[in-house]
């Protein structure tokens, strides 16, 4: 099962791209309660948007961004059938991608 | 027997060699901006960010965040902006230890809006920074965290 989720809706003539991804996004400095060990930073860094296979917004982050990070853009125009791909890549090389056609 | 065994760890090897070259080359593809996100003093993150241009305070930017966060490990940020030609847009949040939170690169494709959720360690000042041709345009909103949100 894929990490990430996304919706879009039509807003007054733009479309609002919606995204919600399942990631632990621990920056390095918690401590395992059991353990008492750090647990080791492990968050997103490079998070890129695509529409009908050109980059739109290419978003590098660090680990203030919380947990299971959601986020919004709003995209000018659109039409139905229009593609939108979500692709993430984090600090230990993992990386997910996931599409979504505008209804 | 003994030559199909051989053959079987001689073909592992070489797969599990491959498979580390695509990792390292998919980490080296990604091209995160590590220097933005040392972990330092603020003035030394906007010092980074900024490249140099002045940074003006303006009101075309609306920095939406709640005044008062009850968790400091989930603060909804959304920015929107008149301005035009946003090339670039950050959010700085004043006393994490590493002070900038996000940086994206917004196409002309999209309005010049982002939404995101952030952590703040502490009660900070948050500063959305919008980068433009020339200049870069601040503003800044405090806001209050009254549980410690070091939590993830």
């Amino acid at each position: 099962m894929s990490s990430i989720k996304i919706r879009t809706k039509r807003l007054d003539g733009n479309t609002q791209i919606r995204t919600l991804i399942s990631h632990p996004m621990e920056h390095g400095r918690n401590k395992d309660k059991t353990t008492n060990k750090l647990i080791p930073a492990h968050y997103i860094q490079v998070l890129t948007v695509t529409h009908n296979g050109k980059p739109i917004a290419i978003c590098n982050m660090g680990a203030g961004i919380s947990k299971d990070p959601y986020f919004a853009f709003l995209l000018k125009g659109g039409s139905p059938g229009d593609q939108i791909t979500i692709d993430w890549v984090d600090n230990l090389g993992n990386k997910d991608s996931e599409k979504h056609t505008i209804t | 027997m003994k030559a199909s065994r051989r053959k079987f760890l001689i073909t592992t090897i070489a797969f599990s060699a491959a498979g580390i070259a695509l990792f390292k080359s998919s980490l080296a593809n990604a091209e995160w901006l590590s220097a933005d996100f040392e972990p330092g003093s603020f003035d030394a993150t906007m010092k980074q960010l900024l490249k140099g241009k002045p940074i003006v305070e303006t009101d075309k930017i609306d920095l939406n965040i709640p005044e008062i966060a009850e968790n400091g490990a989930l603060v909804p940020i959304t920015v929107t902006s008149s301005l035009k030609d946003i090339k670039n847009l950050a959010i700085v949040v004043e006393q994490n230890p590493i002070p900038l939170a996000i940086e994206a690169v917004l196409m002309p494709e999209l309005e010049p809006f982002l939404s995101a959720r952030l952590k703040l360690a502490s009660t900070s000042f948050v500063f959305a920074i919008a980068e433009t041709e020339k200049v870069c345009y601040s503003v800044k909103k405090k806001v209050k965290v009254t549980i410690g949100g070091c939590g993830g």
